[in-house]
């Protein structure tokens, strides 16, 4: 177990990708605060940490509301002393054309994709600044890269993660802290399926080099090697984890 | 190399792990071939990628940034080596084991879907 006596905490943890990843943090022995707004689907995850072995704390948290992850960040504390690991999962992925979006949607999707990376890697980095050590692993995506048509607020929230973690990177690294993201390739989740036919979709996520369907579950391996002691020397780094299907 | 152990992978799978550097992005005065070299090894490892996936074989490339050999350190005074810890954000230089491990987690099951990538293994110095 690679992470026993670690703490965790995992935005947006209650579904998708953020799940599986609190849950293979979890296998490795972490405690894991699962923050999500959806507090229901966040306490499933919990009893699934304990029927694992270890401990998980639901904590309902809008990432985009600095009091809020306020109250995340002193949950977090007053629960399990410290945090190790910071998982930026949260996020929207709203459809529309750049000609027809709402202030609304625009906001929306950089306030929580984006902003809440701010708030919630700032709640936590003077605690880790104490330990002398931490890491923060902001989930951002292959579309950052490629963009994608009707996604232009997710597809800048998502770049603009990569660039807040290069600059994040360089103001930590001295207090040994470590921040990376991940860039997920398409992967069968809930939030592609809010804008695409179940044929549409499958399809397209069997569209790439190695012709493997990604699941929520493959994005956890890359997470712990950049969550262990292994990777102390990797930071700023954006990792791609899309079967090849963008070589950036 | 990479030609003779690709002809070898029968069972639909393998590991092909190149080493590059970060001068292969960034360029280095006075290090042309090098540079250059090492920036063709980052796109050779990316034509490779896309030409063995169907087969199961993944390719990446490791690139190491300043990294405690005795070819660095034999040319590097004190005063040097303390101005260029200066300038990585995690305040030291790279030891061999730093790169080891990110060759290592290549190898396993845990980065399965990662092929025509490269990997900084660099202190954060350059974050392309």
């Amino acid at each position: 177990m690679r992470l026993h006596g670690k703490v965790a905490v995992v935005t947006g943890g209650a579904q998708g990708i953020g799940r599986a990843i609190a849950l293979g943090l979890g296998r490795e022995g972490a405690k894991i605060v699962v923050a999500d707004l959806q507090s229901d689907k966040a306490k499933n995850v919990v009893d699934e940490l304990q029927a694992l072995g270890t401990e998980g704390y639901p904590a309902e948290v809008n990432v985009a509301n600095e009091s809020s992850v306020k109250r995340l960040a002193n949950a977090t504390f007053d629960r399990f002393g410290r945090v190790d690991i910071l998982v930026n999962d949260a996020g929207v992925y709203l459809k529309s054309l750049v000609v027809e979006m709402s202030e609304e949607l625009w906001d929306r999707t950089i306030n929580v994709n984006l902003g809440g990376n701010f708030l919630c890697s700032r709640a936590f980095i003077s605690s880790m600044r104490k330990q002398k050590s931490g890491r923060i692993i902001s989930i951002a995506s292959g579309i950052a890269h490629y963009g994608a048509k009707e996604f232009a607020p997710y597809a800048a929230s998502k770049a603009a993660i990569i660039g807040f973690v290069k600059a994040l990177a360089r103001e930590v690294g001295a207090d040994g802290i470590t921040v990376n993201a991940i860039c997920p390739g398409a992967a069968n989740t809930a939030m592609p399926r809010t804008h695409r036919t179940e044929e549409e979709l499958m399809a397209r996520l069997r569209t790439n080099p190695l012709g493997h369907v990604l699941e929520p579950e493959d994005f956890v391996g890359p997470i712990l090697f950049l969550a262990s002691d292994a990777a102390s020397y990797i930071t700023g780094q954006a990792i791609n984890v899309n079967c090849g299907s963008y070589m950036i | 190399m990479s030609r003779g152990g690709a002809r070898h992978a029968e069972a639909k799978s393998g590991r092909i792990l190149n080493t590059a550097s970060n001068y292969g992005v960034t360029g280095s005065a006075l290090r042309t071939p090098y540079s250059a070299a090492k920036a063709g090894i980052i796109a050779f490892t990316k034509t490779l990628a896309q030409e063995l996936a169907p087969d199961g074989i993944l390719v990446n490339t490791v690139a190491p940034g300043p990294t405690d050999t005795p070819r660095v350190m034999g040319k590097e005074s004190p005063e040097a080596r303390k101005q260029r810890w200066s300038q990585i954000p995690m305040g030291r230089t790279g030891q061999p084991e730093d790169l080891a491990e990110a060759f290592y987690f290549l190898t396993t099951p845990e980065s399965n879907w990662i092929t025509g990538q490269t990997f900084h293994v660099n202190g954060g110095l350059v974050t392309p």
